[in-house]
């Protein structure tokens, strides 16, 4: 099977993640609650990620806040920050695992919501949008890079612009592993993370990532024990204990941990895509979202966005699992993102790369593509 | 004697561990009766008291918020 979902999941997992889940199920206690070799082992193994993590994105161990998903990390996120009459603005391309957490909020008449239009090709006109809508905000969601186009916002830019007292999150689950992230130079609150995409870990382990400069105070959705402070009838104040209740998902972490070792930023991955796009282009019968085919491809991660004229998208894509190429058909959890490619009532077909794929394989997705 | 810091959490505990074993002061990550005594259930580390004032002053500089200190055989 040639693999081409890798925005959902990367696949597969290397040897090294899938040893390292199963020897963690073999010597690791509960993390955190006590001071045998066995709970010493899972303390050592969750710091030893929590470590990793905090150098890939340059911030202090302790603002790591390990979770079970980029969704899990988001709404905490996004409802442990939110402050009441606020103005919540966010970008027309966004998850639904920003969007629902956020439609409660609205529904409930927690926050003001507000979107900007991302524009698929002039980064200045985002910002422009973005200015429009942002001088009220107390808090800011941005997407960094789309799940359904590839796309790149400028997150950099728009922090820029937007008020400084406005809590701004930044949800990086397509460009984790795929591109260097720096919170501290992109100046943003909180990036949240999945750990079983770009960086090639077990589903399961995400993390919610805090500006080792920022003194953000973030309330708990999920309350219980951490192992310390056991006499407190509140969570503790100090991250990352304050937002982690409950047991670890050790085996998760373990392997998150070895798939951190094997992270490189090399040009495969663009290299692969350009050629994707390159090729794609040449088909008459295709059409294309998201303006790869006349953008610069270092503005996109390896997603890409179509439809074969005249067919219905998840048509094709079954066709394309019978022929041994798996990729993503339907509405990817992101309507709105649909909405700004105009591909809201239809749909499209989604190919997703990674640094596994081979242009050996490209070829044959489109001699397959080609006859479908 | 030994010295036990008591530090917040477990997070923090190795964290100081680290730092104090890069400055080549070795210590051990303790839930005493030492660290109950401050602190209910939590972390310390433990290390020979000759490095105390070293150990404190590495840790503090390092920003780890340090809840209290005492001593054990």
């Amino acid at each position: 099977m040639i693999y081409f979902d890798n925005a959902a999941t990367t696949f597969p997992k290397p040897r090294a993640v899938i040893n390292a889940v199963t020897d963690a199920m073999k010597v690791c206690g509960n993390s955190g609650r006590s001071g045998h070799k066995y709970a010493l082992c899972a303390a050592e193994t969750v710091y030893n990620c929590r470590k990793k993590l905090a150098e890939l994105f340059n911030t202090r161990p302790e603002c790591v806040i390990l979770t079970n998903s980029a969704t899990t990390a988001l709404n905490m996120a996004i409802k442990g920050t939110n402050c009441i009459n606020g103005v919540t603005v966010v970008s027309s391309i966004e998850h639904n695992s920003v969007m629902r957490p956020l439609n409660s909020l609205r529904k409930n008449g927690d926050t003001v919501l507000k979107q900007f239009l991302a524009d698929m090709g002039d980064d200045d006109i985002t910002c422009e949008n973005f200015s429009a809508v942002s001088r009220s905000a107390t808090n800011i969601v941005v997407n960094h890079a789309s799940n359904v186009c590839g796309r790149i916002l400028p997150i950099k830019m728009l922090k820029k612009l937007s008020p400084g007292d406005a809590v701004f999150i930044a949800d990086c689950s397509q460009t984790a592993g795929h591109i260097p992230i720096d919170i501290v130079e992109l100046g943003v609150d909180i990036i949240c993370i999945p750990g079983h995409k770009g960086l090639l870990g077990p589903m399961g382990v995400g993390a919610l990532i805090i500006n080792p400069f920022s003194d953000l105070v973030i309330d708990p959705i999920l309350e219980g024990g951490t192992g310390t402070d056991s006499k407190m009838l509140e969570m503790p104040e100090y991250y990352p204990e304050r937002l982690e209740a409950g047991t670890a998902n050790i085996g998760g972490i373990a392997g998150l941990s070895a798939a951190l070792e094997l992270v490189e930023f090399s040009s495969k991955e663009s290299e692969l895509y350009e050629y994707l796009v390159n090729q794609m282009k040449n088909i008459v019968d295709i059409t294309i979202y998201g303006l790869p085919e006349k953008s610069a491809l270092s503005s996109y991660v390896p997603v890409l966005l179509f439809n074969k004229n005249g067919y219905d998208c998840e048509a094709v894509a079954a066709t394309l699992s019978e022929r041994g190429i798996a990729v993503r058909a339907g509405f990817h959890c992101a309507p709105n993102a649909h909405r700004t490619l105009g591909t809201y009532e239809i749909g499209g077909v989604r190919v997703s790369l990674s640094k596994f794929n081979t242009r050996r394989e490209i070829d044959r997705f489109i001699d397959a593509l080609n006859t479908v | 004697m030994k010295k036990v810091i008591v530090l917040s959490s477990v997070t923090y505990a190795l964290k100081a561990q680290e730092i104090l074993k890069n400055n080549g002061i070795y210590s051990n990550l303790t839930r005493s009766r030492a660290v109950k005594s401050v602190r209910g259930c939590g972390y310390g580390i433990s290390f020979d008291e000759i490095s105390s004032e070293k150990a404190q002053s590495l840790i503090v500089g390092a920003g780890i918020p340090i809840i209290g200190s005492t001593e054990e055989k």
